[in-house]
């Protein structure tokens, strides 16, 4: 897969990484090219999905064919974006042949998960892996790194438990429709108002449309969503035509939805770069970025 | 908090019971409305985290005013963008609620429609239609939209150009299904004259005098009201003599704050050797 890396113009100088740890063995990284006209392009996003076997501690690598972009109105230009990591001071990595990128991949994934390790010590393990419902993953505090290298700042992440909503509006209904049973039969005395013959109409507003309304009725219900994960399930879309997701490159077989990172993610990241003058994440400006991973349930 | 909703709403419900029974109480349900909602939605609309890129910007404070996102034509995604711009001098009322009726196998299935029309009196107005199962969440959403939907309208004068602009700029029409609307210039003193569910429309735009006629069903008064809506849209949209002059085109908001990478500090080049 990463036979297909490609060189951005403009000379690519950071990256993005975030972690979760919904399952004790399971870690997600999204690596972005951070130049500035490469945010938008749908090519310049990895995911990488980190599985450690429960038999043996070598970790595993799924890579996990990132993404379908929806992004704002903004154009997206034909440059093609690649990303480097060098977070723990790894040369970068030229990677050539298959027959490299194997072990170097492997070598690249032992050295990050001894870091996750090292800073995961103290983070609260609060995920638990739903299926059928979607987890909201909330941002706790940030805390910012401070390393040689254009790193942004970490966060932790946890899931609330799912309430749901709807009950409140259930006991309101009742008085409302009593209270127009009581009333329909007085007459309209005034002729010069009676709207007449109007039927039901569908959400519009001037700048948007009826998926995106609902996409930002769900946001609103939790505003500080990052994440949304559901192996199996429909994303929240807010266009609506979404792109096909692309066959798993090692095996083959389809993709399924897993999860998505919604817009807030890119608040708090923006918001806790403000003060650093290393790297900014103004380029970045998706609505969400939706992960795809190989459907086959042992990894490929 | 659920009694105290449920109070509110209950309030609110017999409210709205009172208001039919009287027939046509359209201002005193509209009073009652705004009262009834602003009791327990204050905690959650603080925290707002903006989803869009404008969202993010007026977040921050960097674009100060509507004007700046009009003359871009980026649309308006988020109503807490309205809120944060338009702020206090916003207001709103509920036109009208109306059942609409569904026939099902089981009988009727009823939702209420809610007409709200939000301005500031002094350019910008906004008009949202919601339908759902509840009028306190009907109205809410109808609130949402109309806030989503605000366009400025252009006001202009009748014959001399002395005080502050009061009436259109010229003769603008506007079509909702069958019903036109058609605006005139009129001169100060005239008043609006119209028909009392676009005059408030027109009250709220903003606009002192102007002398309206109108064609067609306009009974149907949603589509009246849409019609008017429209009209107003359209005053912007007319080319006149002031607007002769070649444009100084300014960079968008999204291209003005946006950070430049800083010098990048490890370029580091990756070469596709892949033969």
């Amino acid at each position: 897969m990463w036979r297909e890396a490609l060189t951005c113009g403009t000379g690519l100088c950071s990256y993005f990484v975030a972690k979760t740890e919904l399952e004790e063995s399971l870690q997600y990284m999204f690596f972005g090219c951070l130049a500035l006209n490469c945010g938008t392009d749908p090519r310049s996003w990895r995911a990488l999905r980190i599985q450690k076997y429960h038999e043996e501690m070598k970790p595993s690598l799924t890579p996990s064919n990132a993404v379908s972009l929806e992004k704002e109105s903004v154009p997206a230009p034909r440059v093609n974006s690649w990303l480097d990591d060098n977070m723990l001071g790894n040369e970068s990595s030229k990677v050539n042949d298959e027959s490299d990128s194997d072990t170097e991949m492997e070598d690249l994934a032992r050295a990050l998960s001894e870091a996750a390790a090292l800073a995961s010590s103290s983070k609260k393990q609060n995920g638990h892996k739903n299926t059928d419902a979607s987890a909201r993953g909330t941002v706790a505090n940030p805390r910012v790194e401070d390393t040689g290298v254009p790193v942004l700042p970490c966060f932790y992440i946890y899931s609330p438990k799912v309430e749901s909503s709807g009950d409140m509006d259930a006991v309101c209904s009742g008085y409302t429709s009593l209270s127009l049973k009581n009333h329909c039969a007085s007459p309209d005395t005034e002729d010069e108002e009676q709207w007449e013959r109007e039927t039901y109409e569908y959400d519009r507003a001037l700048g948007a449309d009826r998926t995106y309304l609902k996409f930002k009725k769900q946001m609103d219900a939790h505003p500080e969503q990052c994440l949304r994960y559901s192996y199996g399930g429909n994303p929240l879309s807010a266009k609506t035509k979404l792109a096909k997701p692309d066959i798993c490159k090692r095996c083959g077989s389809s993709s399924i939805y897993e999860m998505q990172l919604m817009s807030p993610l890119l608040y708090f990241l923006q918001q806790a770069v403000d003060g650093s003058s290393a790297c900014s994440a103004d380029g970045w400006s998706w609505i969400t970025l939706i992960v795809y991973t190989c459907s086959r349930v042992s990894p490929c | 908090m659920a009694e105290r909703g449920g109070g509110d709403r209950g309030g609110f419900g017999r409210g709205f019971g009172r208001g039919f029974g009287r027939g046509r109480g359209d201002r005193g349900r509209g009073d009652r409305g705004r009262g009834g909602r602003r009791g327990g939605r204050r905690d959650e609309e603080e925290k707002w985290v903006p989803v869009t890129k404008l969202g993010r910007l007026v977040k921050d404070g960097k674009i100060t005013s509507l004007e700046q996102i009009y003359l871009h034509s980026l649309p308006v995604k988020e109503h807490q963008i309205i809120d944060t711009l338009l702020g206090g001098r916003l207001k709103d009322e509920v036109m009208k609620i109306m059942p609409v009726q569904k026939q099902t196998r089981a009988g009727q299935r009823t939702r209420f429609k809610a007409f709200v029309v939000v301005g500031d009196n002094d350019g910008h107005v906004g008009l949202g239609v919601k339908c759902a199962k509840e009028v306190a969440t009907a109205i809410r959403g109808a609130i949402i939209l109309a806030k989503l939907s605000v366009i400025p309208v252009r006001r202009g004068y009748w014959g001399n150009k002395i005080g502050k602009p009061h009436t259109v700029p010229c003769k603008v029409t506007g079509k909702c299904g069958s019903v036109t609307v058609r605006m005139v210039p009129a001169p100060r003193g005239a008043g609006i004259v119209a028909a009392r569910v676009p005059k408030k429309v027109l009250q709220f735009a903003g606009i002192e005098d102007v002398f309206t006629s109108s064609r067609g069903s306009t009974k149907t008064l949603g589509n009246f009201v849409k019609a008017t809506f429209e009209c107003l849209m359209k005053t912007y949209g007319f080319l006149t003599p002031d607007f002769w002059m070649e444009t100084r085109f300014s960079k968008s908001p999204f291209q003005e704050y946006t950070d430049l990478l800083a010098k990048p500090t490890k370029a580091i080049l990756i070469e596709n050797t892949e033969s």
